[in-house]
């Protein structure tokens, strides 16, 4: 039987040899490298897919339950949703930033001592329908969050030194403002669902324990950033940074917390 | 108070809300919330007193916390009334007869200048906006159309619904209640503790635990699969039962019943003795509850079991003491009893069959097993506010997905002299909106 652990591994690998090839291409802006940098991303897909389904055959649930499964299928999410960016917008070179954040996810997940990978069946609290849509909408919103996070980079760069490689500045505009919009609605359904949950397994909406109290920090950041593109003269720019800054705070809502803090999400270990 | 009024509604103020709420309970993270900690005195040594005044300690809860939450609900009604009227304004009397000035300004504007007929075209243009989904107003000399007018809505929904969820918590705050109950099976109470506020308060009603069943994975025993509790509500005459499970709480007049945890009661441990002579042969078998004085037949002795570790452990000073509430060690400390003697005291252990205590006993003692019955940790709450909190929650998902899944747009049609003017303006997303108008330019380009 293939170890799920060791398969997620090599796909961290393949997501480590594609990053620095993209690295390397950055200065060589070789386009049959382009391609292969496409064909690798699949290549690891593909494994990150399969071993992913073959992790819930054996623990029984969705991998949404500890650091380890949640990362892994988070760093699965990004890639998926630079797939589908590229199919709707078909705008070059986002893998250049995308692929790395995959890497930096399941590789993050890799170094995890031991005892975080293993497989835990689900306590009671955690046997409800809404593990499945809570999980998910968060999940979802952080990699929307990832993304916007990447055109504000890109955003910035542009603005910094106009290179030919990156789209138009209002463009990566329009698509940080797009992908948050989407990151919030989701981010508040997942609150939202977290919320209704918790009220039905203990009798309390929200206890203000870290991992609440942290997605409701970044839940404002954005709400800030959405306010202050009516605020009269406040540049793109500091748009850009706020957005940098509330993927700062997705970061540490989703890993910050369980490690540093504890509380009611604690199994999230 | 005109100036109080525009600063609580401006986007400043909004923005500066935020920044001091996300800041406050930031705070609450970082530092322990538990008002009871005696770790917290060390911690903080002399600031405690003045930390403890101000409830860092219970932040969440603090005057001044929920009085900033209280304050942001005036700014965000504030706001919603603002929005209101300027949304009303936009959407339902917008300004349709505007100057050829100020449509010429427009940043999406283009005119046409050879018409045969301009009053068909003007028809034609109209037509196909309508088939486009665009709402039509008629003025004076010219026509508006506009788009995607839920989502102004949708904006001000979402701005009422925050304020939903903010009075919700404000009325669970003042008027409800949490505790917990501990009950053993059989037991029935009709008075819950308050967890904050040290009070009691009566149910009204009687509640029974007639029994707590709990189910482990059978591969990994040690976590629980469920657990849950089988109750009866008495109520005057009126008996109800009920089954509270995790997940799965019980509403009673508006008392809700959740399944938090449970625990072991040990004080109901009854422990399963075999007694042997000294040669090993078995010579009684007997059952004796904790603190049960039992008699051995035919010795004249008697044995009770006087301690239960279930995590048997001994200190630096080599006393012993049970290290968790958790079976990992379970042992049973017997009392050897008989008139005119010294009573003998020694620890028995579950899991070392063979070990025997180095005190010097006329028999030997197995403890073979043990039963122990749980008791149930029940959450008790009444929340008159979460009607209002999962209103809000409603109108947050719909007011979001309104504003984002849709943007007001408008597009005014305007025969000027020999000319025809089509000029527009978007709410957001320039860029939609940016490829939209050169469509349908394109399109009357064509149709003429």
């Amino acid at each position: 039987m293939i170890n799920v652990v060791d398969l997620f591994f090599f796909v961290a690998i393949v997501y480590l040899v594609n990053s620095i090839l993209y690295l390397i291409n950055i200065t060589l802006k070789n386009e049959k490298l382009e391609k292969f940098n496409f064909i690798l991303t699949i290549i690891g897909f593909i494994p990150h897919t399969l071993g992913l389904v073959l992790w819930m055959k054996q623990v029984g649930h969705a991998p949404f339950t500890n650091l380890y499964e949640s990362t892994v299928f988070f760093s699965w999410a990004i890639v998926l949703v630079y797939f589908l960016i590229l199919l709707k917008y078909k705008i070059k070179n986002i893998g250049m930033v995308t692929v790395p954040l995959a890497f930096l996810a399941i590789g993050a997940a890799s170094i995890l001592p031991a005892h975080y990978k293993e497989m835990t069946p689900l306590v009671p609290a955690l046997q409800s329908i809404w593990l499945e849509v809570h999980v998910i909408s968060c999940m979802l919103a952080y990699s929307f969050f990832a993304f916007s996070f990447v055109m504000s980079i890109m955003f910035l760069v542009k603005q910094k030194n106009n290179s030919d490689k990156l789209p138009a500045t209002g463009k990566l505009e329009n698509l940080n403002h797009k992908s948050i919009l989407i990151g919030i609605v989701l981010l508040t359904f997942g609150i939202i669902s977290g919320s209704i949950w918790a009220n039905s397994a203990w009798g309390t909406y929200w206890s203000w324990d870290p991992k609440e109290t942290w997605s409701l920090i970044t839940w404002i950041i954005y709400a800030i950033y959405l306010h202050a593109r009516f605020v009269k003269g406040w540049s793109e720019k500091r748009l850009a940074y706020i957005s940098c800054f509330g993927f700062l705070c997705v970061l540490f809502t989703y890993w910050g917390v369980n490690l540093l803090l504890s509380g009611l999400h604690s199994y999230g270990r | 108070m005109g100036n109080i009024w525009n600063k609580l509604k401006s986007i400043k103020t909004a923005i500066l809300f935020f920044i001091l709420i996300s800041l406050t309970s930031l705070v609450g993270t970082f530092i322990l919330q538990d008002t009871n900690s005696e770790q917290l005195k060390e911690t903080y040594g002399a600031f405690y007193g003045l930390f403890n005044l101000i409830g860092l300690f219970d932040l969440y809860n603090s005057w001044w916390f929920i009085g900033l939450l209280a304050v942001f609900c005036l700014s965000i009604a504030a706001c919603s009334l603002d929005r209101f009227s300027s949304i009303y304004k936009q959407v339902v009397t917008p300004p349709v007869d505007l100057s050829d000035e100020y449509l010429k300004n427009l940043k999406y504007y283009h005119e046409f200048k050879i018409q045969p007929d301009l009053k068909e075209t003007e028809a034609s243009v109209g037509k196909l906006l309508e088939k486009g989904g665009f709402s039509k107003m008629t003025g004076k000399d010219a026509t508006l159309f506009h788009k995607g007018i839920l989502s102004r809505w949708g904006v001000l929904i979402a701005h009422v619904s925050v304020l939903f969820v903010l009075v919700g918590a404000l009325l669970g705050y003042f008027f409800g209640f949490k505790g917990h109950l501990n009950l053993k099976e059989g037991q029935s109470v009709s008075i819950v503790n308050s967890d904050k506020k040290n009070i009691s308060i009566p149910l009204g009603f009687d509640i029974k635990l007639n029994k707590f069943q709990v189910e482990f994975y059978k591969n990994n025993p040690e976590t629980p699969k469920t657990f849950l509790s089988r109750v009866e509500i008495t109520d005057g005459a009126v008996k109800s039962p009920g089954t509270i499970e995790v997940n799965h709480p019980i509403n009673y007049k508006g008392i809700s019943f959740y399944q938090a945890s449970y625990g072991q009661d040990e004080e109901s441990a009854r422990f399963n003795l075999s007694v042997q002579n000294l040669q090993g042969k078995e010579i009684a078998k007997i059952k004796a509850g904790l603190n049960e004085q039992v008699p051995l037949p035919g010795t004249g002795y008697f044995v009770k079991p006087v301690l239960f570790y279930p995590d048997f452990k001994l200190d630096e000073n080599m006393k012993p003491f049970s290290a968790s509430a958790e079976s990992n060690n379970p042992a049973v400390c017997l009392k050897l009893i008989k008139a005119k003697e010294k009573d003998i005291e020694f620890w028995v252990f579950l899991g070392m069959a063979e070990f025997h205590s180095k005190k010097k006993t006329p028999f030997l003692f197995k403890c073979l097993d043990y039963e122990q019955s749980n008791y149930s940790v029940l959450q008790v709450v009444k929340d008159p506010g979460v009607p209002f909190v999962y209103t809000g929650f409603a109108l947050l998902i719909l007011g979001l997905a309104l504003s984002l899944f849709m943007y007001y747009r408008r597009i005014w049609v305007k025969v000027s002299g020999d000319k025809i003017i089509i000029a527009g303006m978007a709410n957001r997303d320039p860029v939609t909106f940016e490829e939209e108008f050169e469509k349908i330019i394109n399109q009357v380009k064509t149709k003429s």
